[in-house]
């Protein structure tokens, strides 16, 4: 498969092969948990792969846990796509009447502390805001990046990512996080 | 306005959040390792092999369609101007061949004779090279123009190659490298987008051309 790319050097082509060794499998895992059939799961992966090789510039170390997040991601997103387009999953609409900016957490910056209970209130954001979320926070991509990434307009991108902030303002305050 | 604390603090959730995600992927994948789950199939590698055809055809095709287009149209007009050179000059200029056809005193006019039986030689050679294809492998489209057959063939995963098969000339080898195929050396360039082979057997010049693979080509050579 790999002969068919086109790499800018040997250290870039010896990356991209190891990363599809080393996590084609749990790829194909995760897509087949959101797909339920195998053929799909094949399709997502490797739809993912193509984004991957894409952005292979964005990988720096292909061990590292903030790489196999970040190749998850994307294979999820891109099972959701697929399930999207066959009318079981519907991703909210692009509109922006419901973002709203008033979503202050300052309160929380100042304790300067990441707990494992925040970090709980993050799994409760849906795939479709958390992907978007993590990717322009974890990952420093820009919003045309991830609306090419996800294959979403520029402005979805920014609805999912205020409504990502907004749900985790909501989550942090009922936690009791922050006041108000 | 972006509140640039709460964008910090964002950024922290976010990275530790990936960190964290990340590790229990980690885990998870090689917990699948030590269950030995296999939840690969060769179907996989061709779904993607056949995604970055589409994806690098749709990139490079507006560069390697033209560079394999203008070399066909080099070979063909190198053919006709080669047909029209006086015998004696183009002994000077060229390797002597074994001459493939020889003259048949029954026809009316030696040069459509030669034509003719040129093609019959043509066609004979490109029924021998259908027939002899590797498994996987089928023609799909013959043409003859200027005294070459010009063969397009695909495998399994849609990969196009052209064949040009033509009497054997002698050709340029520069930047090509030498490789042996069947005891006999064939020449082969390889770009980034393409990939040429020129291979000379039974006083016949074979020229495959390819968008990807290199293997593909002399796959089909060896059959030759």
């Amino acid at each position: 498969m790999l002969v068919f790319l086109t790499f800018t050097s040997e250290d870039e082509k010896r990356k991209f092969e190891r990363l599809f060794d080393k996590y084609q499998r749990l790829l194909m895992h995760k897509a087949y948990g959101i797909l339920g059939d195998y053929a799909l799961a094949e399709d997502a992966v490797s739809e993912a792969y193509i984004r991957i090789y894409k952005n292979l510039q964005k990988i720096e170390d292909i061990d590292s846990p903030r790489t196999v997040s970040f190749v998850v991601t994307i294979v999820k997103n891109t099972a959701l796509t697929i399930l999207e387009k066959r009318k079981k999953y519907v991703l909210p609409p692009d509109d922006l009447e419901d973002v709203n900016d008033g979503a202050d957490i300052e309160g929380m910056v100042l304790s300067g502390v990441i707990t494992e209970e925040m970090l709980k209130l993050v799994d409760e954001l849906k795939e479709d805001l958390r992907a978007p979320f993590l990717l322009k926070y974890a990952h420093d991509l820009s919003h045309k990046q991830i609306a090419a990434l996800l294959q979403i307009s520029e402005n979805n991108v920014t609805v999912r990512i205020h409504r990502a902030k907004n749900k985790l303002a909501q989550l942090f305050r009922e936690a009791g996080y922050i006041n108000g | 306005m972006v509140n640039r604390a709460d964008e910090r603090f964002y950024k922290e959730l976010a990275e530790a959040y990936a960190k964290r995600s990340g590790e229990n992927l980690l885990n998870e994948l090689a917990e699948l390792k030590r269950e030995n789950i296999q939840l690969r199939s060769p179907g996989l590698d061709r779904k993607i092999k056949n995604k970055v055809i589409g994806y690098r055809f749709f990139n490079y095709s507006k560069i390697a369609l033209p560079l394999v287009a203008s070399f066909l149209i080099a070979v063909l007009i190198y053919a006709n101007f080669k047909e029209t050179v006086p015998q004696s000059s183009s002994e000077s200029m060229f390797i002597p061949t074994t001459p493939m056809i020889a003259v048949n005193p029954n026809k009316k006019s030696g040069f459509s004779s030669n034509t003719e039986q040129l093609r019959d030689t043509l066609e004979n050679k490109i029924e021998l090279i259908s027939a002899s294809l590797p498994t996987g492998y089928s023609v799909s489209g013959v043409d003859y123009d200027h005294g070459a057959a010009i063969m397009e063939i695909e495998n399994e995963q849609n990969n196009r190659i052209i064949l040009v098969t033509e009497l054997y000339h002698e050709y340029v080898k520069e930047g090509f490298s030498a490789l042996t195929v069947n005891d006999t050396t064939a020449y082969i360039l390889v770009k980034n987008d393409y990939c040429l082979l020129k291979y000379a057997k039974d006083d016949m010049l074979y020229t495959l051309s390819g968008l990807y693979e290199y293997g593909d080509l002399i796959e089909i050579i060896e059959n030759i």
